[in-house]
């Protein structure tokens, strides 16, 4: 039967670096992993939008508009449809932690003519 | 002794590489957790719109609403906090979380209409809205011309 030699403390010390290294690198790839992931707050930011739209077409003021709430902040840009004077195109962006998550664009008559 | 410190130093690794392991294994529970249920709430909100896209008409329900298509009617209705869609006698649980429904009338030639529906989702405590509101022919129309530009 072949013996094995006992650990010595610099062996095992060692050992515990690799390991550490090895599981803070899986760490903190899980980290970037979650991080990359689109937040929950850029989901309900989504799903407002069309309230935004409707309430924006109902009150007929075209105006450019932030709305800042806890976990995100939804722009509003409005401005004429390559230069015709009938038509908005309308760009919401959403922005979750200084980064714009999500953008949409819509074209709307402009009803106050 | 230097028994003693070996095993005291496997005892402190095999600790630390448990740990991490389970901390690991949390996140990753916890991710996939929040992940089934945003799955959940897309596929309901897709049945939805995809139902709608198809209705000529939409009209009040008790704790819901109707879909009137052209050779089907759908039942979309709240039951015990479940959406569920009732087509002819089939029963389905739509989505398991659902905290309001609330539909809005306008006045239109002097007659009562359905102006909106609000349903809220309730995904990982998180109120998430759907909106359904009536569809202009003339949007629908230049937006679908704006996405071949």
């Amino acid at each position: 039967m072949v013996k094995l030699k006992a650990f010595t403390l610099f062996d095992s010390l060692i050992a515990v670096t690799i390991t550490a290294i090895i599981m803070s690198t899986l760490s903190l790839s899980y980290g970037y992993l979650i991080d990359s992931d689109k937040p929950m707050g850029s989901m309900v930011a989504q799903a407002e939008l069309p309230k935004l739209l409707n309430n924006l077409k109902e009150s007929k003021s075209y105006f450019n508009e932030s709305i800042d709430k806890e976990a995100y902040k939804i722009e509003q840009i409005v401005e004429q449809y390559k230069g015709n004077t009938k038509l908005f195109l309308v760009t919401f962006n959403i922005i979750v932690n200084s980064k714009i998550t999500y953008s949409e664009q819509h074209l709307i008559e402009n009803e106050e003519r | 002794m230097s028994v003693l410190v070996g095993m005291v130093i496997s005892g402190l690794m095999i600790g630390f590489v448990y740990s991490i392991y389970t901390n690991l294994n949390q996140m990753t529970y916890n991710y996939q957790s929040i992940h089934t249920s945003i799955n959940a709430f897309n596929i309901a909100k897709a049945d939805l719109k995809r139902e709608i896209e198809l209705a000529d008409k939409i009209a009040p329900y008790p704790n819901g609403f109707v879909l009137e298509q052209k050779n089907n009617t759908i039942q979309y209705y709240v039951k015990e906090s479940q959406l569920i869609k009732k087509e002819k006698a089939n029963e389905l649980i739509i989505f398991e979380n659902i905290e309001t429904i609330k539909l809005s009338n306008k006045t239109e030639n002097n007659k009562e209409v359905l102006s909106s529906i609000r349903i809220d989702f309730l995904v990982e405590k998180q109120v998430i809205p759907f909106y359904i509101y009536a569809i202009n022919d003339l949007q629908n129309k230049l937006n679908l011309s704006l996405i071949h530009e």
